[in-house]
């Protein structure tokens, strides 16, 4: 096995394989939520308030669903509320609750009306969790080597190289990789992988981490390929 | 806080904890409503002040015990009696400014017990010889109407006595 092998895209179907279609573990999460739900009444009373005009809403629930799951996958608050969406109530029209017999005529039930999550959806999910890293990253002191390292991997930043800048330099790198992965162009089909690119670029560049530049450089050997990419065989950060 | 106020609240009743689902938001929210909403009737009141007081007439569902409770409001019905007495003052006293009175502030600011019963009884008195509605204050003659005259009288009394 070779250090620029695919792991993954080897364990993949060849449908899978010639659609390059998106990873997510958010669809692998969303499989294991249930198709249907009935809510009865004792699940409402654990959902719903104490004001005059109840309420119960989807995200509440899901929200309950998905906590069993939270070790499991690290979900962003986007990726809580994409899987919010894939949701709805549906009941019947004698919907009725006698709170003082505890009784409940009619039913509620939460539909999962999206079962999978959409190439095209998650396209526009893609890396945003290591983005946002890049965002919140404190630019003072990097050394402009390892910026300029960054932005020659990344390409397309070469008027930004001979800015001064580390700010500009900084939103540089983050507006050129928010662009990599909106028009696909190193053709990254996993969400995960996606996210990590982001933070090794965060980790390398505020603390020189080599195993996060080192997991950078291979993807990016990677997507000369011309293959698209769902797994980098990764250093431990 | 006025007993007397109190004691109203205790005969109203409150609605039964049954409610109803309506769906929302395209089935992203359901709301429970309840199904008959109890609200204490004004037919065969009279009583200027228990009209105030079924006005501001609310309940909270408790979410422990399953049932409704009734929210008194004494301090609102009593804060819309004094603002409608000051309002009465304001309207027909002779003054130039009346809003800048001792009177006038002394209403807005009086937050004691001990004028209250006072104060409703006055309410009470000036519904009777109102010509306007529930809540509006009218008198024919305006400032010589005898009963304004005797309102603003009473209160300026009420005022050297329980103004600290």
């Amino acid at each position: 096995m070779g250090v620029f092998d695919d792991k993954k895209f080897e364990q993949l179907d060849w449908v899978t394989q010639m659609t390059e279609t998106i990873e997510s573990e958010l669809n692998g999460l969303l499989a294991r939520l249930p198709d249907r739900l009935e809510i009865d009444i004792s699940a409402l009373h654990s959902f719903v308030g104490d004001s005059r005009s109840l309420s119960l809403s989807v995200s509440s629930v899901v929200r309950f669903l998905i906590q069993p799951y939270r070790k499991e996958y690290s979900l962003s608050w986007d990726d809580e509320r994409r899987v919010e969406k894939c949701f709805r109530f549906e009941m019947s029209d004698d919907l009725t609750l006698d709170m003082r017999s505890n009784t409940m005529t009619g039913w509620l039930h939460l539909v999962k009306v999206t079962p999978t999550l959409d190439d095209k959806e998650l396209q526009d999910m893609m890396g945003r969790d290591g983005l946002e890293a890049i965002r919140r990253m404190n630019w003072n002191n990097i050394p402009i080597s390892r910026m300029h390292e960054i932005m020659e991997l990344l390409g397309g930043c070469e008027a930004d190289m001979k800015n001064r800048s580390l700010r500009k330099k900084t939103n540089a790198i983050y507006y050129r990789l928010k662009n990599i992965f909106r028009n696909n162009e190193w053709r990254i089909r996993d969400t995960g992988l996606a996210n990590k690119v982001g933070h090794w670029i965060v980790s390398y560049l505020q603390d020189g981490n080599l195993a996060a530049f080192t997991n950078f450089c291979k993807l990016k050997v990677m997507t000369h390929n011309n293959m698209p990419i769902y797994s980098v065989e990764e250093e431990v950060l | 806080m006025s007993q007397q106020i109190l004691n109203m609240y205790s005969k109203f009743g409150v609605s039964e904890p049954i409610f109803v689902g309506r769906l929302y938001g395209d089935g992203h929210t359901v709301e429970f409503e309840v199904r008959d909403p109890y609200h204490p009737s004004v037919d065969g009141v009279t009583d200027p002040v228990e009209l105030l007081v079924i006005d501001s007439y609310n309940e909270s569902y408790n979410q422990y015990t399953k049932e409704f409770v009734c929210k008194e409001n004494v301090d609102g019905v009593l804060s819309k009696i004094k603002g409608d007495l000051c309002k009465i003052f304001e309207q027909y006293s002779s003054l130039k400014n009346p809003r800048q009175s001792k009177l006038s502030k002394w209403l807005r600011w009086y937050n004691g017990s001990a004028a209250t019963d006072g104060m409703i009884a006055l309410y009470r008195y000036a519904a009777l010889h109102s010509s306007g509605g529930h809540h509006e204050f009218r008198f024919d003659g305006g400032k010589n109407n005898p009963h304004v005259k005797n309102i603003i009288a009473i209160l300026e009394k009420m005022r050297e006595k329980h103004e600290q």
